[in-house]
């Protein structure tokens, strides 16, 4: 096996899995406050506001991809501030690729917290708040229990799918062995080099990688957690 | 103790209830707004406006910690039945009743260690009632939250709950559709019909209200009275002084000092251990100066039992009560041993029940041995034969005989 992959498809394989690590703890982190408010929020802007936060689904990923580039410029506004702070320009950087990750999967964090929140019957949160505890009390010791599926759910599907990513990366991240250049963008090149055989090898990993995520998932959430589509790209 | 609610569309009442009524019942058809009117007392609807004078006996009390317990155990299914405990016992007011106490009170002991799923509907409901009872709460909400309960069951934790009440500074709120459990437990009740109020006051008048107001097939009675000490029972004399079955005075503040009297007397006379009111497992219950038998039911391990001067209800359907024109008392004749002296305030001959020809409906008012104290209704369902035979007619006074109850 260790054979069958070449050590620059290794280094790939350990920045993609670096970058998905990264990007799901961090969504995680992001999703779960945000998903939280966003059910319990009711506002006529708020089909705009979930259209927003769902483009990353339906939008080609080189156009996303398009926009974080010029947004990652050191021209712009935030490219500048990072230069300033960091030293070096954002696009083209493993940061930058978090961060790009970090839109690019958003929704995927966000879909199973906000639908399990919102099927979360209330009236537990009614009791909690009967025996004395305040809001945050609630969501943590009640909110977030109930809902580890959901929360396992969300980490699982934003690993995954920041795993898959490739033209948000290609947009953004280009091709820098050990920096920049993950699996999808390893296996491109290997294609466009004619290495059949070791494209072969990485992409039966990445399919099996892929399908026991997916199975562990599914079994894990069994009844129904999984209820929104998943092929959406 | 007044409170007025009003959540469009959903209820609308404004009462004044007497303030030291420790357990309010609530019933009327489903859907009419009882949920809802739990749930804005509890604080849970935004839009309702609600102001509450809850006249809690500790005057110190100056935000009442208001428990909800819905129909539904809404049980944490995170926690086993000991975490669900222990979550509301670490967010306690000091009004709580001891844990030890409440186990045995809502007999969850045997259910402590195991998963919530693992619970029935009614082990779930006394889970959740324990709950909010370790939580201490000031004002506990009811909501139908003892519906799965087989009736001894009910019935024990429904006079664990009353028992607490009278030691803790804790109102009972509670929904039902069982009038007789109602007519028991409650000391005032409230009718809510088409989102409002359409009676409150006391139960007994409630109940009067409702036989007349609606097609119930049970129609029953309940006479109020006190335990009494089985000593007075051999001399037939007046039952002891000072516990007056029914609440003291609105008006009067010294009503929650009496009640307190009443505990306390009830103390000292348990501590030489021949104060209990059973005799040979018999009640005797005094009713407007009228010795009634009873059969005291089991209680809880919890629940203390029925001592000298304890108030007391009895619950009477009218199909179990039987007039005789004889109006000695002390017939001893025959099997039936009670007997109370009455006047015939009304015959419905049309009766309730449908069969309309066959049976009616007579409205007794008990006859105080003592004049001066209100007198009690009693129902009696007698044949449309017996109501010829006997020629009974209002005004008529009569003896309603009845056999032992068990309270």
């Amino acid at each position: 096996m260790t054979e069958a992959l070449t050590p620059q498809a290794w280094q790939a394989i350990w920045l993609t899995l670096k970058l998905a690590l990264i990007t799901s703890l961090l969504l995680m982190v992001v999703a779960t406050p945000l998903a939280w408010v966003l059910s319990n929020w009711q506002h006529k802007t708020k089909p705009f506001v979930l259209s927003i936060l769902a483009l990353p689904l339906v939008l080609p990923p080189t156009v996303l991809g398009f926009y974080l580039l010029v947004a990652f410029s050191p021209q712009s506004t935030l490219g500048g501030a990072w230069v300033s702070i960091t030293g070096h320009p954002l696009a083209f950087s493993f940061e930058g690729l978090v961060l790009g990750s970090l839109i690019y999967s958003l929704p995927f964090a966000l879909q199973p917290l906000y639908s399990g929140f919102t099927q979360l019957d209330r009236r537990y949160l009614e009791v909690a708040q009967t025996l004395g505890l305040t809001s945050f009390q609630r969501f943590f010791k009640v909110v977030l229990p109930l809902c580890k599926a959901p929360a396992i759910v969300a980490f699982g599907l934003s690993f995954a799918h920041t795993v898959g990513e490739f033209g948000v990366v290609l947009m953004i991240g280009g091709n820098i062995p050990g920096e920049t250049q993950v699996l999808s963008i390893a296996l491109y090149e290997q294609v466009e080099a004619l290495q059949y055989q070791d494209a072969h090898a990485l992409s039966l990993c990445l399919l099996i990688f892929s399908f026991l995520l997916l199975t562990g998932l599914y079994r894990f959430s069994g009844k129904g957690a999984l209820g929104w589509n998943l092929a959406s790209r | 103790m007044e409170f007025s609610v009003s959540l469009e569309d959903r209820i609308k009442l404004d009462t004044h209830l007497n303030s030291n009524a420790k357990l309010i019942g609530i019933t009327g058809p489903s859907g009419a707004g009882k949920s809802s009117l739990l749930r804005a007392l509890a604080g849970f609807e935004r839009n309702a406006q609600v102001t509450v004078n809850w006249h809690l006996p500790q005057a110190n009390i100056s935000e009442p910690k208001i428990g909800l317990v819905f129909q539904q155990p809404m049980l944490f299914p995170h926690l086993t039945v000991k975490g669900n405990l222990a979550l509301a016992q670490q967010y306690a007011s000091a009004n709580a009743a001891s844990y030890a106490q409440v186990i045995k009170g809502c007999e969850i002991t045997h259910l402590l260690d195991k998963p919530i799923q693992a619970l029935s509907g009614g082990e779930g409901q006394r889970v959740a009632i324990a709950r909010a009872l370790l939580n201490g709460p000031n004002v506990l909400l009811l909501d139908e939250s003892l519906s799965a309960l087989d009736i001894g069951l009910r019935h024990r934790v429904l006079a664990f709950i009353t028992q607490l009440t009278m030691q803790l500074p804790m109102k009972c709120i509670w929904v039902s559709h069982d009038l007789q459990d109602l007519a028991r437990y409650s000391d005032v009740m409230l009718i809510i019909e088409d989102q409002g109020l359409s009676y409150a006051g006391a139960a007994q008048d409630a109940l009067y209200y409702l036989n007349n107001n609606s097609s119930q097939e049970h129609v029953f009675g309940v006479l109020q009275g006190c335990v009494i000490f089985p000593k007075e029972l051999d001399r037939h004399s007046a039952p002891i002084s000072g516990v007056p079955p029914h609440l003291p005075d609105d008006n009067n503040d010294v009503g929650v000092q009496e009640g307190v009297g009443v505990q306390e007397s009830v103390g000292v006379q348990t501590g030489d251990g021949t104060a209990s009111g059973l005799l040979d497992g018999y009640l005797c219950v005094d009713v407007l100066g009228h010795t009634l038998y009873a059969e005291a039911a089991r209680g809880g391990d919890a629940v203390v039992p029925p001592a000298n001067g304890d108030a007391i209800k009895l619950v009477i359907t009218a199909n179990e009560v039987s007039i005789d024109t004889a109006t000695n008392t002390a017939a001893t004749t025959m099997s039936i041993v009670n007997a109370l002296p009455c006047t015939i305030s009304e015959i419905k001959r049309d009766g309730l029940m449908g069969n309309a020809s066959t049976s009616a409906l007579v409205l007794l008012d008990v006859t105080p041995k003592e004049s001066g104290k209100q007198s009690q209704i009693l129902y009696a369902r007698v044949s449309q034969l017996s109501l010829t035979r006997l020629n009974l007619r209002k005004g008529m006074r009569v003896v309603a005989r009845f056999k032992m109850l068990r309270v």
